[in-house]
């Protein structure tokens, strides 16, 4: 059987066909990529492009730790705290103040670990991290985040999009739509689910808004199927899966001749892909390629699901050309028992995200890589309950960061003495966007999206790079 | 700060000097003039490099300049203006855009919005021409325009085609010839139905010779019920429809009354202007029956964030923004999301025109509506019949009792004790917020826990005596059914009621109950109500009953007001008599503690049991020395509070049924009478909207911000748009009738021209939410007008419209594309050929169900759970476990539209291919094209089965068929077509090596087809007692497996 008619011939000449022939890929209209809508709109939506500049890096690994992680107990020491344990916050500080739970008159609540300085550069941590303080020397901790919502769903939006209103890209999607994906057998954009429960936002913490829904996170997991519908049904081989994809698309091209449509072009492409990542995915998610050292490096017990086994998995997806990779842990949310969520959370989560930021060096990766550790927002310095509980704190909360273009060994900002307001270097969440674009090369008042009208960007009117953070 | 200065003076200081600079580069344009219209070629240009910083938004408006208004843009000083009609060198716009001196440039450099040479080209010529001035086209009513009269033979005559033809023509393009009949019957089945023609009525309709046929077709699919479902499913996306609340809970709510309302409708070819008017105020029409308010329903799909210290007036500020969004993307294609915080930037909107338009919806309830279905309606008049029909016998009985009863009243009202209500003010902090009402009641609102220990402190002048106290559980419209509990039906249950006294000295102290009664005291029964197992008590259930429970000091017992579902949302009250009389000492409190431990193992799926609002009362009433062991009923207590001069026959029925209960000699009757009244049908509930008695007062809110409201606002309409009659109607009600009306100039272009794009894939304006300055010119402005006026002026059918664009010429054309034709008209907006392109995710899951015999074409009713992995509604891939009960039977195949829809958890099979997630109103879906989409339909489960019972449907025609034949049966109810030669050489092929593989390996044959058996249609696929092996249909499957996953079978 031979298809390739003269027409079909003519067709694969104009380089419609498989690595080119994104074209019309979902009839997208690719507008305005660079804020000029007279640029011709990219064939394929998901073929990798340059940005603005010169990148720092070209992946994102983010760590997201849902519920809000408490500064107080991790980053943030304020020894006054302590000593104020048990008293009222002053009046001044509490006016137009609003908490999700607790009365904001409520006692202060010391600090409830021990915190030491580590590495060279003397960063203070909570004894509940002892892997990242064998790194300190390798992140930039950011004191002083400021975001705009003190209730889950919406921070965590707002971290996650840049609104506190649904129906906007994620981060990650705009990466992707500004970058393209780097490989042709793997979702350039993944996310992977650990902890308690999912996140507040759910999926719109990686939904695509209205930029077209090919620039959505895809769910994977470290266990069974590592993407939905990606085995075969029982009895069908991959060889008796190549057969009938090939029999699919040898009548798909022949529909593609008759009827010229490039949207079957697509479609062919497509099957072909899901051919490939059939094989593809499951290498990715594949342990037993990994040393002994490394598995216990992160902490992975392979056939258990983990937080630590997601972190090895997104540096291979990282390794693999996935752009950015995003992982959920929620089970922050610390309203009460502070201390043994605290440190359960640590156990969970120090180990692996330090051994994340060894490994992506020891690979030569982090260069080309950005991780990012933290949450929605901070927790209050006011009690919730007895004397074992933090309430939702937006004025002030902390992170780090590490990788490509960022300044190690670095700390930023400043709280007050309570660690209730940021005093000095803030960064509002739209100015951590703003960077994390920076680092991808693009000017994050340039990366847009016409819709509804406008040119919608990540960073909405707001943002500024903290040149500060960089290296 | 130099280089910024001169743009911030006033424009015309700088007009002498920059003329200097640049007037020897300003020449004339090159070429023919042709007109420029001004809307298509220089509104857009203005719009989206000038208006930013010089239009209507006085906020970020720069020099003073406004170049949205003729007016403003033409005004000349000194010889010079912005805009200078027929005069390049003195159009000062020109110069600045011209300009290469970054300080004076337009737009600034660093905006990166300048111009192409093209558009400047196109604004000399403008000028030139003298700079004619048009208000925005959508701006102003659409008017019929004069049909073209092009024309080709063998096209029809109808104005649809004659406007595309001309356009065409204008292009040098020349229409495709007709699809063939199969095609087409394809395209206008699945166009309008939403699924494929059978094999069955393909022939018919193949072999008809009716030269009607066609539009007798067209007439039998709009007038079937799946019509309904197409369309209705397309306007749900613009009502965001969806069955669970969203934001972190999401959980389930109960909502599919509207979704069958907007089917029905669209079956009823209900009038456009008035299914609008309905979903904005169709409770407030004269006699508004129960449809009219589910309608509103349209208002209620906003999502509510109930999560744990969630501010309930916060979240219902973005409950109102987000209904904004919805009726500017739905109905009137503004967008208004930008007019929340400041005026819009492009379009005439104004700040306070928005929160003016906002103010029209303020003033509801978050209601819910109780619904009984026709025939639980015939049940329940059965029911009051009868009940009537018994009282009736009492009065007979009782030919004294309208005296007695008269008596009764009169004495009862000498014995009413007097209570003092008490303040309460929150002592306990946990996620649940509570409103403290006027009346003193207090409402739940925000988070609802399933187990809480509520503290009020209760303040009273010190010297207060008392020795009763008084909970009152009442109604509000804001709780589910009304109240007065939280729970899905309204109801709760109090396991404790603790009462403590707050000393000085901050010591509390318990002060102990002698007794309780109440108005209700329900038969003991285990907390069942609810659709959830309390995972803690396994070993001692919880009950729920008497009021006896609420002073017991036994947490698993507790008062409940749940009488069943004739009288379950009623307020009700109880009271408590201390053991000893309190006298308030200086400087003390009240500690007031609800124990509230009835509810289920998980707050996120709306799993409490607690109290939606209450009040307390204290009193040292002598009367109440004498009080019975059962109190007067709420209702019944509340009247004899009023005039009884003004009583209703209503409230004389309400006294009457409680004194008749009080009657010893009427026994058997009441008895008779409860026994009917237990017959009593659980009705279903609709979320609603439902007007308040008192106008909430309206503000503008800076930024947006709910705690920053500025100047009062009273309803009204934006000035660009249509101006508002005054009538006597409610606000609301007129407000959608100003929406819904002809004068209108968005409200029936907007629909056109979504339909326009569920047809051919773009709209004649390809942003469907936005007709405004920002909007791209519409291809054919005239025919969108035509089309408009056309819809207008049919009593506003859809079905006319249907009708009329399906049986075009431009609509009948073959999808075939040339390279010339894809070079020149890629996404088709010029309709030079037919529409063919990949169905919808519901079009796609149906149709393989619907081929393969499997779907069930039930309408309506409650969602359903078809399969899907289990662990996307189970932590940690979803927030909470969520219900997803497809273990009960009817869930699998019904359309895909029935479909439950969790906002965080999408259906996957419905997500992969671009269903919206109902976050926010969607009026047009991307239509993706990925490799996730192939493996759903290679391997989801729903196709599996979809495969495997199609294949058995193959196997069981003629026995003597061969495989061609087979194969070629079941290509063609895939693809409504026949193979080539070459397809079925390729089939035939692929079939022989699937047969050697599973007759070689009878294993892996009888692994698959036990794999994809389908549940609950076993019977249909049951292929014992034949010939047929098991490594035969495990072929056949797969072959039905590769026709189905054919491009041409996923798409129109």
């Amino acid at each position: 059987m031979n298809f390739n008619t003269s027409y079909f011939n003519q067709m694969r000449s104009r380089r419609w066909f498989l690595g080119e022939c994104g074209y019309g890929l979902g009839s997208i209209a690719l507008t305005s990529l660079m804020a000029d809508r007279t640029q011709a709109a990219p064939a394929d939506p998901l073929g990798p492009r340059q940005p603005h500049f010169a990148p720092k890096v070209k992946n994102v690994i983010l760590l997201f730790m849902g519920g809000g992680p408490s500064q107080h107990e991790l980053f943030d020491y304020k020894p006054k705290l302590g000593e104020l344990d048990g008293s009222l916050p002053p009046a001044d500080l509490l006016k137009d103040y609003r908490a999700a739970f607790i009365n904001p008159n409520s006692k202060l609540l010391g600090p409830k670990f021990k915190f030491a300085r580590h590495g060279q550069s003397g960063a203070e941590l909570s004894e509940t991290l002892p892997e990242l303080a064998k790194i300190a020397d390798d992140i930039c901790i950011v004191k002083s985040l400021k975001t705009d919502a003190f209730n889950h769903a919406p921070a965590q939006l707002m971290m996650s999009t840049g609104s506190q209103q649904f129906g906007r890209p994620s981060m990650g999607a705009w990466a992707t739509y500004g970058l393209g994906s780097e490989s042709k057998e793997l979702p350039a954009y993944v996310v992977f689910n650990s902890g308690g429960k999912g996140p507040s936002a759910g999926i719109s913490n990686w939904g695509s808004g209205f930029l077209p829904t090919v620039y959505s996170g895809v769910e994977f997991r470290s266990t069974g199927d590592p993407v939905l519908y990606l085995s075969n049904p029982p009895g069908i081989t991959p060889a008796g899966q190549q057969q009938q994809i090939d029999a699919i698309n040898k009548l798909n091209r022949r529909r593609l001749e008759m009827l010229g449509d490039p949207e079957v072009a697509t479609r062919i492409n497509s099957y072909e892909m899901a051919y490939r990542m059939q094989a593809s995915a499951p290498e990715a998610i594949d342990l037993s390629g990994e040393t002994k050292e490394t598995l216990d490096m992160y902490g992975v017990e392979p056939e258990k699901s983990s937080f630590a086994k997601n972190a090895l998995m997104a540096r291979r997806l990282v390794e693999r050309g996935v752009r950015f990779v995003q992982l959920f842990h929620e089970s922050w949310d610390q309203h009460g028992g502070l201390k043994s969520g605290i440190a359960a959370n640590c156990k969970a989560t120090d180990q692996a995200s330090a051994a994340l930021v060894k490994d992506l060096k020891q690979r030569g990766l982090l260069d080309e890589t950005l991780v990012i550790w933290g949450g929605e927002f901070g927790r209050t310095p006011m009690v919730q309950g007895g004397s074992d509980g933090r309430d939702h704190h937006p004025n002030c909360f902390s992170i780090w960061m590490a990788g490509g273009g960022i300044k190690a060994g670095y700390t930023h900002g400043e709280t007050d003495e309570l660690g209730f307001n940021v005093t000095s270097g803030e960064v509002h969440v739209h100015d951590l966007h703003a960077t994390i674009l920076h680092l991808l090369g693009f000017d994050h008042t340039k990366l847009t999206y016409r819709f509804q009208g406008r040119d919608y960007r990540l960073t909405d009117v707001h943002g500024n790079v903290v040149k500060e953070l960089l290296a | 700060m130099s280089t910024t200065l001169p743009r911030l003076v006033c424009l015309t200081v700088l007009l002498v000097i920059s003329f200097a600079l640049t007037s020897s580069r300003i020449q004339a344009a090159d070429g023919p003039a042709a007109p420029i219209d001004f809307n298509r070629q220089i509104r857009t240009i203005l719009s989206d490099k000038c208006f930013l910083c010089h239009g209507p938004d006085e906020s970020t408006r720069q020099a003073d300049l406004r170049l949205d208004l003729e007016q403003t843009a033409k005004h000349e000083i000194d010889g010079v203006a912005p805009i200078k009609p027929g005069d390049l060198e003195h159009s000062e716009v020109l110069n600045r855009i011209l300009s290469t001196d970054a300080s004076i440039q337009m737009p600034p450099p660093e905006h990166g919005k300048s111009l192409t040479p093209a558009q400047v080209d196109l604004l000399k010529q403008w000028i030139s021409q003298g700079a004619p001035w048009a208000t925005h086209w959508a701006f102003t009513a659409p008017v019929r325009p004069e049909v073209p009269s092009a024309a080709i033979s063998d096209w029809s005559t109808i104005p649809i085609d004659q406007f595309i033809l001309q356009k065409l023509a204008s292009n040098n393009l020349a229409p495709n010839p007709p699809a063939d009949e199969a095609s087409l019957v394809r395209r206008v089945y699945f166009d309008l139905t939403g699924l494929p023609p059978t094999i069955e009525e393909l022939d018919a309709y193949l072999e008809s010779e009716h030269p009607e046929k066609y539009k007798q077709l067209v007439d039998q699919l709009l007038a079937s019920p799946q019509y309904g479902e197409r369309w209705g499913r397309e306007w749900l996306d613009a009502a965001r429809y969806s069955d669970s609340d969203g934001y972190e809970k999401d959980s389930p709510r109960i909502s599919w009354l509207y979704r069958d309302w907007v089917v029905n409708a669209m079956n009823a070819d209900m009038p456009y202007n008035e299914f609008v008017t309905q979903q904005i105020a169709g409770d407030l029409l004269p006699n508004a029956t129960i449809e009219q308010k589910i309608a509103t329903g349209f208002l209620r799909n906003s999502m509510v964030n109930e999560e744990g210290g969630a501010d309930a007036e916060q979240f219902r500020v973005e409950g109102m923004f987000d209904r904004m969004d919805a009726i500017g993307k739905a109905i009137l294609g503004v967008t208004t999301q930008c007019a929340q915080c400041h005026t819009h930037k492009y379009d005439p909107l104004t700040h306070a025109e928005y929160y003016q338009m906002f103010a029209f919806l303020n003033n509801v309830y978050e209601a819910d509506v109780v619904y009984h279905s026709p025939a639980q309606r015939e049940q329940i008049k059965a029911i009051q019949s009868q009940v009537q029909q018994l009282e009736q016998l009492a009065k007979t009985q009782r030919p004294d009792w309208s005296e007695k009863l008269l008596a009764w009243v009169e004495q009862q009202r000498t014995q009413l004790p007097s209570w003092q209500r008490v303040q309460l003010e929150r002592r306990s902090f946990d996620g649940q917020k509570f409103r403290f009402l006027d009346d003193k009641s207090v409402i739940s609102e925000s988070y609802a826990p399933t187990f809480s220990d509520d503290e009020f402190y209760g303040d009273l002048p010190a010297g207060t005596s008392f020795q009763w106290v008084r909970l009152e559980l009442l109604t509000h419209p804001q709780l589910p059914s009304s109240g007065p509990g939280r729970a899905l039906n309204g109801t709760n249950a109090l396991s404790e009621l603790d009462l403590y006294l707050l000393d000085q000295e901050g010591k509390a102290t318990e002060l102990a109950w002698e007794s309780i009664v109440a108005d209700v005291n329900p038969a003991t029964k285990t907390v069942d109500g609810l659709h959830y197992i309390p995972s803690q008590d396994k070993d001692k259930p919880r009950t729920s009953g008497a009021a006896q429970f609420a002073i017991d000091n036994d947490v698993k017992t507790g008062w409940s007001t749940d009488f069943g579902p004739a009288d379950r949302n009623q307020s009700r009250h109880a009271v408590l008599k201390l053991k000893d009389r309190v006298l308030m000492p200086e400087g003390s409190r009240l500690i007031v503690t609800l124990r509230q431990k009835h509810g289920g193992d998980d707050s996120d799926n709306k799993e409490n049991n607690i109290i939606g609002r209450f009040r307390v009362s204290i009193s040292d009433d002598p009367l109440l020395l004498t009080q019975k062991d059962r109190l007067l009923p709420w209702a019944v207590d509340d009247l004899l509070h009023t005039d009884r001069v003004r009583w209703t026959a209503e409230n004389w029925q309400t006294v009457f049924e409680y004194w008749r209960t009080l009657q010893t000699d009427l026994t058997s009757l009441n008895q008779q009478i409860a026994d009917v009244l237990k017959q009593f049908p659980e009705p279903t509930t609709q979320l609603v909207v439902q007007e308040r008695p008192h106008p909430r007062q309206s503000h503008i809110l800076s930024r947006g911000d709910f705690l920053k409201p500025t100047a009062a606002v009273n309803p009204g309409v934006p000035s660009f748009l249509n101006a508002m009659p005054q009538t006597a109607e409610p606000d609301r009600l007129r407000f959608a009738r100003w929406m819904a009306s002809k004068e209108s100039p968005t409200t029936a272009r907007v629909i056109v021209n979504r339909i326009w794009q569920a047809y051919f894939g773009t709209g004649f304006v390809s942003t469907p939410e936005d007709l405004g300055t920002q909007s791209d010119p519409p291809s054919h402005p005239e025919l969108l007008d035509w089309l408009a006026c056309e819809l207008m002026e049919n009593e506003w059918s859809l079905k006319h419209l249907h009708r009329l664009i399906v049986t075009s010429s431009a609509y009948r054309q073959s999808a075939h594309v040339t390279p010339e034709k894809l070079e020149r008209d890629p996404a088709n907006r010029l309709v030079s050929r037919g529409p063919s392109f990949r169905l919808t995710a519901e079009m796609i899951r149906d149709s393989a169900l619907y081929n393969a015999g499997l779907l069930d074409l039930t309408m309506g009713g409650p969602s359903v759970f078809p399969d899907a992995p289990a662990f996307l509604f189970q932590k940690p891939a979803s927030y909470s476990n969520k219900q997803w009960d497809s273990h009960l039977p009817g869930q699998q195949y019904r359309r895909s539209m029935y479909t439950f829809w969790f906002r965080s958890v999408n259906h996957p099979v419905l997500q992969v291919f671009d269903a919206p997630k109902a976050d926010v109103a969607c009026v047009k879906r991307p239509r993706s094209n990925t490799p996730m989409q192939a493996l759903t339909t290679l391997n989801e489960i729903s196709f599996l089965r979809a495969s495997h019972a199609l294949a058995a449907r193959v196997l069981k025609i003629d026995p003597t068929a061969n495989d061609e034949a087979r194969l070629a049966y079941a290509f063609r109810i895939c693809t409504s077509r026949t193979p080539e030669p070459d397809e079925m050489s390729v089939l035939t092929d692929l079939l022989k090596t699937q047969r050697d593989y599973y007759t070689k390996t009878p294993q892996a044959a009888e692994d698959l087809v036990k794999h994809s058996v389908p549940r609950e249609a076993e019977t249909k696929c049951d292929l014992t007692g034949t010939s047929i092996t098991t490594a035969e249909h495990a072929a056949w499957i797969t072959m039905t497996r590769t026709l189905l996953n054919l491009d041409e079978s996923l798409s129109k």
